[in-house]
C-alpha cells in the first residue's frame, strides 16, 4: 500500500461532511475511490460514477496534475506522496 | 429599472435562477457554476413573459452588447463596466463569396472590439457581474483574448486581475495583458493545465474568475453575437453560421441567442444550421462528430497555430456537439496550412486582418462548399472572432516579403 493524497472541490463539501481532502492508502485509483465510498457513503458513489460505472464524465479526476483518462482510468496505479484532484469539468473557453 | 448608457435607455432585472443543464435543478444567483448533485454546467434563467420586447424597442439603445441588457444577467446598473463593446460590423463579403463559392455570405468582423476579439463581450458580462459580488480580485483562465478582455475591463474599475495562461502564447497577447496592468501567471503546460489551477485557485483565495465561478453569467455575453446578426439582417436569422470552436462555449451561447430572439417573437423561426470548426491539432468536438459518438475524448497535448481554440478538454464540448446535432450543423477541422491560406485570403479580398482562430472559420466555409455539404445559395455568416494583429507569427513566414529600394527614381522604376 502507498499514500496518497485526495483533494476535493468545494462543490463536494456536503458528501465529504466538510473535508477538503484526505489521505489514503490503496495501489490504484480504484482502490482509492472504493475507500472513499466506504468512508462517505452511497451519495459520494452517486457523485464520481456514472450508473455504467465508470468515472463521470462532467469530472475529471486527475494524478499530480494529470488527468487520469490519459493514463490507466480506474486501473490507475499509485506511488507514495502522489495527489489526486477532483474537479468539474465544466469550466474555461 | 431604466438607465441611461452612452446612446440610449437600458432595462435591467429579468434575472430568475440559475438552473442545471443536465439535471435541471435550480441554484440561487450566487457564485456557482456546476451543480453539486451531477455536475452539468448552469445557466441562467430569466423572466421571458415579463419582457415587453418589440423589434423597435431597440431604437433608442446604445450601439453596444448592452442594448440587449433584458437578456443579460445584471441586476445592478451601476455595476456595468462599458468599453463600447459589441454591435460590430456585418459585412457582405461578396468578393470572398466568390471565392468560395457562395452567393451570398456575410462577415461578422468582431476583432474591431475593445481589445480586438469577442471575448469583450463575455468580460463585460464578467467584470461587471464580478463588481455585483463585490469580489475582491478577477480573472480568468485564457490562451490570450480573454485575458486581454478581461484585463482591460478590470482595469476599467481599478480591480486586481490574475490571469492564468499556458506557455507558448503570442507574444502580442501577453504584452497586451501585462500593460493592461493584469498579473499573468504562466503554467508550464497546455491551456487544460493552466484552466484545472484557476479553478483550484478559486477554491483557495477570493477571486472572481470569468470563465470557471461565474461562468454561468460570463457566457451569457457571447449570446450578443447572434442578437446582432439577426438585428443586422433586419431581423431575420441567417440559414447558417460557422464558428471557431474551442471549449465550444461560443457556439452554444450562439444557439441559446437564436432560441431567445425566437421565443420572444424578434425573429421568425430560426432554422439557423450552426457549424463549428476547429484545427486538425485540437478536435476532440469534430472527432466526435465525425464518429458518431457523443462522448468528447479529450486531447492531451494539443497541436495548431490556432492556440486561442486550442482546448484539450472542451467544458461545452457535449452541449456544442448537440447543438450542432439538432441545428443540423457540421463540425469540421481544417489544417494549419489551410488556416494559413484562409487568413491571407480574407485580408485580399475583404481587407480584414484575422488571427488563426479567425481563419478557421473561412478555410471550413470553402472546404465544406467544395465538398458539397453547404449548399451555394445558403445565406451565410462566418464569424471572425480575433484580430491578425495580436498573432503575426502566424503568417510572418508565409507572406511577400517588402521590396526594399536605394531612395532614387531609378530604382523606383525597376519596381513596376
Amino acid at each position: 500500500m502507498v499514500n496518497v493524497r485526495v483533494v476535493f472541490p468545494s462543490i463536494f463539501s456536503k458528501v465529504t461532511m466538510g473535508e477538503k481532502e484526505v489521505h489514503i492508502s490503496a495501489l490504484t485509483l480504484n482502490e482509492v475511490l472504493a475507500k472513499l465510498v466506504t468512508r462517505y457513503g452511497d451519495d459520494f458513489k452517486e457523485r464520481i460514477f456514472e450508473e455504467t460505472g465508470e468515472l463521470r464524465r462532467l469530472l475529471a479526476f486527475y494524478l499530480n496534475g494529470r488527468n487520469v483518462r490519459f493514463l490507466d482510468g480506474l486501473e490507475t496505479e499509485l506511488k507514495n506522496g502522489d495527489t489526486i484532484s477532483i474537479l468539474p469539468i465544466a469550466s474555461g473557453g | 429599472m431604466p438607465l441611461f448608457l452612452d446612446g440610449g435607455d437600458i432595462q435591467l432585472g429579468y434575472l430568475k435562477t440559475l438552473v442545471c443543464r443536465e439535471c435541471g435543478k435550480e441554484y440561487p444567483l450566487t457564485r456557482i457554476h456546476v451543480c453539486e448533485y451531477c455536475f452539468g454546467p448552469l445557466e441562467v434563467v430569466y423572466n421571458y413573459e415579463s419582457m415587453n420586447l418589440d423589434q423597435n424597442s431597440f431604437n433608442d439603445r446604445p450601439q453596444t452588447l448592452w442594448r440587449y441588457s433584458e437578456l443579460l444577467p445584471i441586476t445592478d446598473p451601476s455595476k456595468i463596466v462599458d468599453l463600447g463593446t459589441g454591435f460590430t460590423p456585418l459585412h457582405k463579403a461578396n468578393r470572398l463569396a466568390k471565392e468560395v463559392g457562395l452567393k451570398t455570405l456575410y462577415l461578422k468582423d468582431d476583432s474591431v472590439n475593445p481589445t480586438n476579439s469577442f471575448k469583450d463581450r463575455p468580460a463585460s458580462v464578467a467584470v461587471s457581474k464580478a463588481l455585483e459580488f463585490e469580489a475582491k480580485a478577477v480573472g480568468c483562465a485564457s490562451t490570450g483574448n480573454l485575458a486581454a478582455a478581461v484585463a482591460a475591463h478590470a482595469a476599467k474599475v481599478g480591480l486586481p486581475c490574475y490571469i492564468f495562461i499556458p506557455s507558448g502564447l503570442e507574444f502580442n497577447k501577453i504584452i497586451q495583458v501585462a500593460t493592461y496592468g493584469a498579473k499573468i501567471i504562466t503554467v508550464n503546460g497546455t491551456y487544460d493545465d493552466a484552466n484545472r489551477l484557476a479553478a483550484q485557485a478559486t477554491e483557495q483565495y477570493d477571486l472572481a474568475l470569468a470563465n470557471i465561478n461565474i461562468r454561468p453569467y460570463y457566457v451569457e455575453g457571447s449570446k450578443t453575437l447572434a442578437f446582432e446578426v439577426c438585428e443586422q439582417l433586419d431581423w431575420a436569422s441567417p440559414d447558417h453560421v460557422i464558428v471557431p470552436l474551442g471549449s465550444g462555449a461560443l457556439l452554444c451561447a450562439l444557439g441559446r441567442g437564436l432560441d431567445e430572439f425566437d421565443r420572444l417573437g424578434l425573429i421568425e423561426d430560426s432554422n439557423t444550421r450552426i457549424t463549428g470548426v476547429q484545427a486538425e491539432g485540437c478536435a476532440p468536438i469534430v472527432n466526435a462528430f465525425t464518429s458518431k459518438t457523443d462522448y468528447v475524448e479529450p486531447i492531451e497535448h494539443p497541436d495548431t497555430i490556432a492556440k486561442s481554440i486550442a482546448i484539450g478538454n472542451p467544458g461545452d464540448g457535449k452541449y456544442a456537439l448537440k447543438r450542432i446535432h439538432d441545428s443540423n450543423g457540421l463540425a469540421q477541422s481544417v489544417s494549419d496550412e489551410e488556416t494559413i491560406e484562409a487568413i491571407k485570403l480574407l485580408a485580399r479580398t475583404e481587407g480584414i486582418f484575422t488571427e488563426p482562430a479567425g481563419g478557421v472559420t473561412i478555410a471550413a466555409v470553402k472546404k465544406l462548399v467544395d465538398l458539397g455539404m453547404i449548399s451555394t445559395d445558403e445565406v451565410v455568416v462566418c464569424y471572425v472572432t480575433g484580430n491578425g494583429l495580436k498573432t503575426p507569427e502566424a503568417v510572418l513566414d508565409h507572406i511577400a516579403k517588402p521590396i526594399e529600394i536605394e531612395p532614387k527614381l531609378d530604382s523606383l522604376y525597376k519596381v513596376f
